[in-house]
Formats: structure tokens, sequence, C-alpha cells
């Protein structure tokens, strides 16, 4: 946008408020030089003001989790009817779930053993069971879920959303990644701007600090500027830098009292600076959750999935538009051997991810908060060939077909269940939701038209849902 | 040949005659000049389409040798510089910012030819020798607005982010170069005589006697010992720390030094001490007229 692009006359900041008419475009520019536009130039309603989106890599197995299938139980250890689905690797006959069931909420909605934080939730969730995706491949689902393409290359949703909607907080990134380490093996494309400016990108944070097997609260280890270290060089104090910066500002100054005419480019480069030097102080600050209650703590339990969802609420809390938390490293939730390891990856997350639920309701933040759940494909309701060593084969296969996720928040309807997989819980047969429609129902959510919100870049314009996308109307209130 | 001596125009001028170099159908931009457009198609062909002398001509133009003096008349007559009445004035691209600051270093290494390389701090070849990963773009490129590798790019956009001025504030290349900078200064006699060299190589310029008196305050107030006493030590070993996140596969190393957790296997090289002199250049290199082509 510095670049005068078509208009004919060089843009001041003041002008840039004033031809807000000009769209989106308008609005990035305004994001990018720190001003607070939020919402000025949406299409509809906003249900929603931030997201936060809660990502468990791998791939959660719907029929142990949220989408219970009793036809399993009855035909164990049979084959599919009507022929296997063809999956990645070799699938054998149906497989039931080895956990318990349990109705929780007014909606009396079914929940496996491992989620039973989540379950005390369930009225406040929209449990859609009929999404599916494309591939049946880790690195183009996870580019998909989060980028609406199956290659890399494309800006992903948090991107979109800065760019639509600009920042509440000049201070911070508008959009921030937190994961121990990197999720999968796809990493910063899953939060890339892609071609759109560079502001846009999300801010990966590494909040791995010590082994997450820990029973403590917050460990001692714990230092939030080492979290940031991103932004932060221990080499340089910051008095050293505000001196540094005050010699900077006048210097250009100098230069600049030269002309009689104020250059946009070079205000914003300066302005630029002391945001910079803000972001210093403010990001350690919003990051140490030592200044949480023991209570708010305890609410969210011990481990790094907690701390990070924990940060991604008190983030949010400071105006950040969209968070994602990932579960942790590389692919955890690919259960291909032995399903009976989801029960430690819900031990992690089931009690964080339900105190985000919570913790958002106590703070007055969970009406205009989007929260979203989900993997990047579900698991095969038949057991898996191979995969399992020592005599064990209890795994599921990936699964594109049909799988669950989850939305609360941001005007959501909550204790409600959307579309449905069939008998087995294969394939989404009623009311299937494909991933841009859930992008379209999120910006939708946000008060974008997700039709309008594209950008112009090698000879096309570009959106997040290409040239697909229904909103969901049916589960907004 | 409307097309490509568009592009060339654009990359000279910042600007082009038609602004929307990949779409000159009804839906792109009017030429602003056309019969300019008209006049360098015809030269171009003329003269066998050879790029170099097509370069060769924009550059030896006057309008290519304009400084960008402000005018109030011409301001108002066409804010936007269409016509070309002063040079634009630009950021340096990616490449340029990091070239440039090992050229004034005196640490660039000028060969040319031969593979790529992941850009690090301590890879001194220019830029273009930096390996692009269309999968994963190096952080630094990215940083400064390098396009996407995976689509061709009609033109390259120039953001203004604080995450840029976070990499002159922290990173361990600038620090490095503008140490090395220092070093190079101190053989001056005093502090004004080292300003005004420090200012001949970063700016190709007198320092004026405000930005002289500037520089010397900034100086007698830090704290730091003086840059002789410095100078007389070792290079300060980096102490190990344990608790340094370090495993992840992609986290910013390279450029990024000193910014990101450092990535695992990469090695400690004894690096200059952080001196009040090398600050002191570190914000010369990072100065709107460092990054700014005028």
């Amino acid at each position: 946008m510095i670049r005068n692009h078509k208009s004919q006359s060089s843009l001041t900041r003041r002008d840039a408020l004033c031809r807000i008419g000009n769209g989106f475009g308008m609005m990035a520019f305004a994001g990018m030089i720190g001003d607070s536009l939020a919402r000025a130039g949406t299409d509809f309603t906003p249900r929603a003001k931030r997201v936060i989106f809660l990502y468990m890599n791998g791939g959660l197995s719907q029929v142990d989790s949220f989408d219970r299938k009793l036809a399993l139980e009855k035909y164990h250890g049979q084959p599919l009817p009507g022929g296997s689905v063809a999956t990645e690797r070799k699938t054998g006959t149906l497989m039931k779930s080895p956990f318990t069931w349990k109705r929780y909420g007014q909606c009396g909605m079914e929940i496996s053993e491992l989620f039973p934080h989540l379950g005390e939730c369930a009225d406040d969730i929209c449990w859609v069971r009929s999404v599916y995706t494309d591939i049946p491949n880790h690195e183009p689902a996870m580019l998909m879920m989060n980028t609406g393409f199956s290659q890399a290359g494309r800006p992903s949703l948090g991107a979109w959303l800065t760019y639509g909607l600009g920042t509440e907080n000049s201070n911070l990134p508008g959009y921030m990644v937190l994961c121990p380490d990197v999720p999968t093996t796809v990493g910063p494309p899953l939060w890339s701007n892609a071609f759109l400016p560079a502001i846009h990108q999300g801010t990966y944070i590494s909040d791995k600090v010590a082994e997450r097997q820990t029973e403590e609260l917050i460990d001692k280890k714990f230092d939030p500027k080492k979290l940031v270290s991103y932004i932060y060089n221990d080499k340089f104090s910051l008095e050293e830098q505000r001196r540094e910066l005050d010699l900077l500002e006048k210097l250009d100054q100098v230069r600049q009292q030269r002309e009689e005419i104020r250059d946009p480019q070079l205000e914003a480069a300066i302005k630029s600076m002391e945001t910079a030097y803000r972001m210093q102080t403010e990001a350690p600050e919003v990051f140490d959750i030592r200044k949480e209650s023991e209570g708010t703590l305890k609410l969210y339990g011990p481990g790094s999935t907690a701390r990070g969802c924990l940060m991604a609420v008190r983030l949010i809390e400071k105006g950040v538009r969209m968070v994602q938390v990932y579960y942790a490293k590389g692919d955890p939730w690919d259960a291909h051997a032995d399903i009976n390891a989801h029960r430690k990856n819900a031990k992690d997350s089931d009690q964080p991810f339900a105190a985000v639920v919570k913790d958002l309701k106590s703070r007055g933040l969970f009406k205009d908060t989007l929260v979203i759940c989900g993997s990047e494909f579900g698991r095969t309701p038949v057991v898996e060939i191979g995969a399992g060593a020592n005599g064990v084969q209890n795994g599921r296969d990936h699964n594109p077909f049909g799988f669950t996720m989850w939305l609360a928040g941001g005007c959501v309807k909550g204790g409600t269940i959307y579309g449905a997989t069939d008998d087995f819980g294969f394939k989404a047969i009623d009311k299937p939701v494909h991933v841009h429609d859930l992008h379209a129902t999120i910006l939708y959510l946000m008060g974008i038209d997700h039709t309008k919100l594209t950008y112009r870049y090698s000879g096309r314009d570009f959106r997040l849902t290409d040239v697909a996308g229904n909103v969901l109307h049916e589960i907004i209130a | 040949m409307r097309v490509i001596v568009n592009r060339v125009w654009r990359s000279h001028m910042g600007t082009g005659i038609v602004d929307t170099p990949s779409n000159f159908g009804v839906t792109g931009e009017r030429p602003t000049n056309p019969e300019l457009l008209e006049y360098l198609a015809e030269r171009f062909v003329d003269e066998g389409m050879s790029l170099k002398k097509l370069h060769r001509e924009i550059m030896l133009s006057a309008v290519y040798q304009l400084n960008d003096d402000d005018s109030k008349e011409n301001y108002d007559k066409d804010p936007a510089n269409r016509f070309y009445w002063r040079a634009n004035r630009h950021r340096l691209d990616a490449e340029q910012i990091r070239d440039s600051i090992l050229a004034v270093a005196g640490s660039l290494d000028r060969k040319m030819g031969g593979p790529s390389e992941p850009l690090t701090p301590d890879f001194k070849r220019r830029t273009v020798y930096g390996k692009v990963s269309r999968y994963r773009l190096d952080d630094y490129l990215q940083l400064f607005d390098f396009p996407s590798p995976n689509i061709s790019a009609e033109k390259r956009f120039t953001t203004t982010v604080p995450l840029q001025r976070l990499f002159f504030m922290n990173s361990d290349f600038v620090q490095q170069q503008a140490e090395v900078l220092a070093q190079e200064v101190a053989a001056e006699p005093d502090n004004e005589a080292r300003i005004r060299k420090a200012y001949r190589l970063v700016f190709a310029r007198e320092a004026t006697p405000e930005e002289v008196k500037l520089g010397s305050e900034y100086l007698r107030a830090e704290p730091m010992k003086e840059y002789e006493e410095q100078k007389a030590k070792p290079p300060k070993k980096d102490e190990p720390d344990a608790d340094e996140p370090g495993d992840s596969e992609f986290t910013p190393g390279g450029m990024m030094s000193g910014i990101g957790p450092r990535v695992k296997g990469e090695e400690k090289k004894p690096m200059l001490p952080p001196t009040a002199w090398g600050r002191y250049i570190k914000v010369l290199l990072s100065s709107n007229e460092f990054l700014f082509v005028n």
C-alpha cells in the first residue's frame, strides 16, 4: 500500500482514514501503520471480534470422541457393508471405540470418556459432525484447514482476518500462533501471509520452556521473556535501545524537516520504531501467566497445552485478532497403531480446551470471541492393517470424508449438533460441510462476506474460499 | 514490447507508465505517458531488443537522474508523481538492504556465480546467492517483502512493519556489521572525526554540524566503556544457555539469529561484543536515509 496503487494522489494517514470506502486495501494500510480501525469495513454486523483456533494436529478420531456410532459396537469385527472405502493405507474390519460414553448438558450431547471437561461445556458448544476435506494427507489437509488450499503458498485464515479487519492493539501482532514446537512437518506455511502484505503474517511463538509432563501448574523455569525471544535479544538492554531509538528519531527528523511535504512512507517508518519498542515490553507482559490467580491456573491445569490456551485467552483479551494454539509438535493425534494413544493427548488437552470456554465466559469475552477446535481430518471407523506393533492392531487410518469440529462463542448456537456422518461414522451424509464452508462461516461471524474479501495478485483476485464456500446460517444464533 | 519496456521502466522508476504491469487490458490502468511508452517500445525493437541498451537508455535519461526534491507547485498538480517530476522515494528491497549493509561495512563478497547458500550472518556474498525455498521462504526475505516464490509477481510491495525495526534493533547480523564498521572508524583521532568518517562511509556525504552534535551527545551519554577499552579485551564467549529452546527444525536461525531461538547445530561463532560505537553505527544503518533511496 505504500506504493500508490491506482490512486492518483499520495496518501497521508488522515487521507486514508477519509477513504475507508476504498475497501479492505485501505483497511490493511491503516492496520499497518498501527491505527485501530476494527470493523469499519465489515459487510455484516460482526458477531465475533476475535478467534481462537485450537488445533488437534494429526487427526482426532470422531468415532472415539464426539460422534458415537452404535452400529460400530454392533458390527465390530465385521467388514464394512458395501465394500471398504479406500483410504491411504490398508484397512480391515469395523472397529468399535474402546472408550465409554456419557450424555452431557441440556442438549444431551454424547461425549466419550476422553473429554469429560468439554462435556461440562456441551451446552455452550456447537458440534459440526459433517466436516469433510479433500486430501487424506497431513500436509495438504492442514494447509486446506489453515489456508483454504492444499498446497503451500496461500494466505492463512488469520492473515485474511487481519487483512480484512486490522488489529485492535498496535503493540502486538494481530495474528499469533502458539505451539511448543513445530506443528507437523508443514510449519510456517500454515500461518503465512503468502502474497498479502508482510504485516499479516502470523507471529509464531514457541512456548517450549520445559518438558510437558510436569505436574506443576507453572514450571519454575518459566520466563516470558524467553518465549518472545523473537522480539528480544538479551545482549541489549531496553534502556540502551530506548536511547538508540531517541537518537534515530532525532536523526530521521533532522532529515525530514527539510521537506515541505510530509512523506507517509517515512512517517510510517518512524512510527513503526515506537511500536517495535513497545512490543518488546508489552509482549512479555501478556505472556506472563504467573500474573494469573491460582484459581485460573487450576482451571487450565498443568502442561504446555494448558499454558498455550491460557496465553491465547490473555492475548485475545489484549485485542489480538486471532490466536492459534497447536496441541503439540509433530502429528500427535495421528493414531495409526493404537487409538488408545488418544488417551494421553486428551488428558493434556481436554481440561485446557474446556478452560478456554469457561475462562472466556468469566472474563466476559465469550460472546464476541469465536472458538474453533478440530483437526485436519478424522479417522476411519475401520481398523488399520500393518501399523501396530507387538500384536497390537488397534489404530485407525486418515479419514477426509467425515469428521467433527466444534465451535463456541461468537454468537454460535451452543448445545447444537449440526450434520451427521453415516451409520459407521465414515462419510458426512447429512448437511456435509466442506472446509471452505467452515471458513465462509468464520468470516461471516467476523462480519465479512467471504466472496468480497479478495486480494488481487498475479493477475487475478484471490479469496480464502477460492470459488466455493457456503455460510452455515443454521448454527448462528 | 510495451509490456517488457514498461516492466523495465517500472523497476527503475518505482511506478510503471502503466502501473498495472500484468494487465494492459481494459481493466488495467491507462498509460500516463503513452508517447513515452511507444517511444521506448520502438527503440527497444530498433536496438535489436537488447535489454542492456534499454536499461542504459532509461538510466542515462534526465528523468532517471532527478533527485527527490519537493516542489509545492508540482506536488499540487501531480501528488503521486505519475509524470515523474521527481525521483520516487522507495525503500530498499530485501536483497538491497542486506547487500548495502555488507557493502558499507566493507564485508561484501562480490564474487559472481556459484551455488546458492542459506542466508546467515556469516554468509557474506550478495543476497541474490541466498537460498530461496518455495516451500519455506527465508524469514529475513519474507520480513522485507520478498514476493511469494510460488507464483509470478508483477511487482513487489513495500510494507513498513514493527518486526522490521526489531530486526534492526535485535539481530546479530546488523550489530555485527555495525561493529565491523565501528572498527574501521576507530582509527580517527577523535569522536567528531569518527562521526564524520562514519557518515562518509554510510551515507557517502558529510555530516551536518547538527548531526555531529547529536552523535557526540549520544556517545557521551552512553554509560558503556569507551570503544578502545573494549577493543583491548578478547571477544567475550557466549555462555551456553541450558534453557534455550533449540531443537525445532525451522525456528528462525540464519539472518534472524539474535531474534529467534538458535537452531540446533548452528555453531556459536565468536562475535564482536556490542559497543556504544557499534550501536551508534547501527542507528545510522537503521535510519530512513539509509533504507530509502532518495
